[in-house]
């Protein structure tokens, strides 16, 4: 049974490529209104999972449910669907729309009603400090903004769960300080943020949870209190450094 | 020239790997052959059979027809090539990534030279050597070589040609795109009047020179041609290329979004449709409201309205009807008019897929809705000519009506096949950076894949013609309506398919 108390949930979720497995029976829990990050090297299988949990990425096995809903069975992942917003790690928008056109469009393209899409976009472009280039082709927008429409376009509908893929990269600090304290505005008030981060920092400030996945498996989890303590370093970095080292020593 | 066949080779072993490892592109290639194939005999038949009636008719008109069958062959080629010089050489990351190293001018035209060669052209150039080789050779013995060798050598000579005429285009003419157009439509004004002048007068040019001396001749002006551009002129042609490189890359995009009269209004009502049909009108109207193509697209609509005589006279001669002439011109007209860009009607999403993909709605409304938003633009610009050209004719009601329903079959069948078939070559981790990687995603028929449903699609509709050429109109409509029921659901289920291989 789903335990409704979980925005995201997998079970032994596992996908191989060829001879690889990529991500090898992974459990994860993230509760309602938490920012969970999730860390691992290059090759880890954090952008694999992502995309298993929000169905662009069937699994060899397991199972994965968004907000109480299983996305891989027929009758449900509408409705999971329905509930989570993504941005992936390369964005690519339609370049001759503007930056509000192409927000009115996503807001179509999910049924919203216009008036209450106008009104979530005009809000959107402010908080993510758009405004002034609304009007102007997303081809003109340099990889910053275009980062900001795409979760502008991930957020437009409101949803309850946000599964984010660096979304800092490539951010001036000014609007990664920013999206930070709206990530921890959007938590406060209920919606449930899965994102994965080489910003070791930034995940320390900001996630209230964090796992670190290393060849497919999670390595371990928790605060950032609880992995400095259990790894006996000072911050994340190191924490993730020793941790990562262990595995790699032990698989030799 | 170690680094250019470093980088001949390693596109060798790229392709290699890919049909070795990727089940699409073993596909793709197979269907290429198919094509090939079709084409090919079909070349042949077509060759074989004038061949003989030239032959009769003497020398001269065997070695006339012969030289226009090798201009037509360097015509079609240099498409090919026009179409690989700006995918291999400015569309993509291989490009960039190469324009990182350091080449020479000199060898980055020869390894450009040769990846245009062998992606571009190399199918077309085997075709056409089988099928000269084999219908030349049976008719003309010994002097086929030389035929061969001129189409050979002035296939290489155009390939040649045609990547500097685009590399002028992209360093000198992109920037200037009025002037430009304006320098065409002056330049294109002088050749039509010269050419009337000439007609008028009734002028003609006899020249005698012997047939042999004269391919021998030709074929060593495009051999010299060839070895002064990959030779002493490479330096310069490659810093060509550089600069035709650093142009584009140069390129301020449009800040401002150009909004037509009449579109805010448009887009506005259909804004109101709160549906995913709704939505892909919406952004496929503003989308193309504001591409260049478009406006190509609409000019060529005219003109084609306004040649109908020209091509009525050759309908004529092959037999059509005037209900089967107002059929199948229009239905051509209207498929003028999305071609181009039909053929990638899925497959151009690339990345942007995943918003579908995320939405909450399955894959077979998506398809449907990527129909209609197709099949509602061509089915109105189709009945539009379908109205005029009947008129034009003076078909009755009835004629006009029989015709209106042939070509919305007509036009049903084929964008459903071309749309729905487009899903074969999405990817979506294909990500398009830029105006010019945007360009080749949305706009142009740049992967083996689009090339062979473009051919397909082609092969489809001289089928569906046939069957109005040569059927009764109620045996017409009624074998139309069992095609479309067959490509639809053939193709829906192939869509599907395609698109649930994508998780």
């Amino acid at each position: 049974m789903q335990n409704t108390t979980l925005a995201i949930r997998t079970q032994q979720l596992t996908r191989r490529y060829k001879q690889v497995t990529a991500v090898d029976g992974l459990d994860l829990a993230v509760r309602r209104g938490e920012i969970y990050g999730f860390l691992g090297a290059n090759g880890a299988g954090k952008t694999t999972t992502m995309k298993m949990l929000v169905g662009l990425l069937q699994p060899d096995a397991g199972q994965v449910w968004v907000d109480g809903h299983e996305m891989w069975s027929a009758s449900a992942s509408l409705a999971a669907k329905a509930a989570l917003g993504y941005v992936a790690d390369r964005t690519m928008l339609y370049e001759r729309l503007t930056g509000r056109e192409f927000l009115a469009f996503l807001a179509q393209l999910r049924g919203i009603p216009r008036h209450q899409a106008d009104e979530r976009i005009e809000q959107l472009l402010a908080i993510l400090d758009l405004n002034e280039r609304a009007e102007s082709a997303c081809g003109a927008y340099s990889f910053g903004m275009k980062r900001k429409l795409a979760l502008a376009g991930a957020l437009v509908h409101q949803p309850a769960v946000l599964i984010l893929d660096e979304p800092l990269n490539g951010l001036d600090p000014v609007s990664a300080r920013r999206l930070k304290d709206l990530f921890i505005e959007l938590a406060s008030g209920g919606t449930s943020i899965f994102l994965s981060t080489h910003d070791l920092a930034t995940a320390e400030s900001i996630c209230h949870r964090v796992g670190i996945i290393q060849r497919g498996r999670l390595l371990v989890e928790g605060s950032a209190a609880e992995l400095r303590q259990l790894a006996t370093a000072s911050n994340l970095e190191d924490v993730f450094l020793t941790l990562t080292a262990r595995e790699m020593e032990a698989t030799i | 020239m170690s680094s250019v066949l470093t980088l001949w080779r390693a596109q060798f072993v790229s392709t290699h790997g890919a049909l070795r490892e990727d089940s699409r592109a073993r596909m793709t290639w197979a269907i290429g052959l198919v094509v090939d194939i079709a084409a090919g005999f079909w070349t042949f038949n077509e060759l074989s059979g004038n061949l003989a009636q030239w032959y009769a008719a003497g020398q001269l008109a065997l070695a006339t027809h012969l030289w226009l069958l090798c201009l037509w062959a360097w015509a079609g080629i240099s498409f090919f090539a026009v179409i690989a010089v700006v995918s291999q050489g400015f569309g993509n990351d291989q490009a960039v990534m190469l324009m990182s190293l350091p080449l020479s001018p000199s060898a980055r035209l020869r390894a450009l030279y040769g990846l245009v060669m062998f992606t571009g052209v190399g199918n077309w150039i085997v075709l056409a050597n089988i099928v000269t080789v084999v219908a030349l050779g049976t008719k003309l013995g010994w002097q086929a070589l030389l035929w061969l060798l001129l189409l050979d050598l002035g296939v290489a000579a155009t390939v040649c040609i045609s990547m500097i005429a685009t590399l002028l285009v992209i360093r000198f003419v992109l920037q200037h795109l009025k002037r430009a157009f304006t320098g065409l439509a002056i330049a294109s004004a002088s050749v039509v009047t010269v050419f009337l002048l000439l007609h008028a007068s009734k002028y003609t040019l006899h020249v005698t020179f012997p047939v042999q001396l004269m391919l021998i001749l030709t074929s060593m002006f495009c051999a010299l041609l060839l070895l002064l551009i990959l030779g002493p002129l490479a330096t310069a042609t490659g810093t060509l290329y550089q600069n035709a490189f650093y142009t584009m890359e140069g390129r301020s995009a449009r800040r401002t979004a150009l909004m037509l009269p009449g579109m805010r209004l448009f887009s506005v009502w259909l804004s109101r449709y709160r549906t995913l049909t709704g939505a892909l009108l919406y952004k496929g109207l503003l989308n193309q409201s504001r591409s260049v193509f478009t406006w190509g697209r609409a000019a060529i609509l005219a003109l084609c309205v306004a040649l109908f005589p020209l091509f009525q006279k050759v309908m004529i001669a092959y037999g059509f009807s005037p209900l089967a002439q107002v059929t199948v011109y229009a239905s051509i007209v209207a498929i003028l008019a999305v071609v181009e860009y039909a053929a990638y009607a899925i497959s151009s999403e690339g990345a942007r897929m995943s918003y579908y993909l995320l939405a909450p709605f399955n894959m077979a409304a998506f398809l449907r809705a990527r129909l209609v938003s197709f099949l509602l633009p061509v089915l109105s610009i189709g009945l539009a000519v379908c109205l005029v050209l009947s008129w034009w004719q003076r078909l009755s009601l009835y004629e006009a009506g029989l015709a209106a329903l042939l070509m919305a079959l007509l036009l049903i069948g084929y964008t459903l096949f071309i749309v729905w078939g487009s899903a074969f070559d999405l990817d979506i981790n294909q990500v398009a950076e830029g105006a010019m990687q945007t360009l080749m995603l949305e706009e142009l028929p740049v992967t083996p894949r689009r090339l062979q449903l473009l051919g397909l699609s082609i092969l489809l509709l001289a089928g569906m013609v046939l069957l109005i050429m040569k059927l009764p109109v109620l045996l017409a409509i009624f074998v139309l309506v069992l095609l479309d029921g067959v490509v639809c659901i053939g193709l829906g289920r192939f869509g599907l398919v395609h698109l649930k291989k994508l998780v």
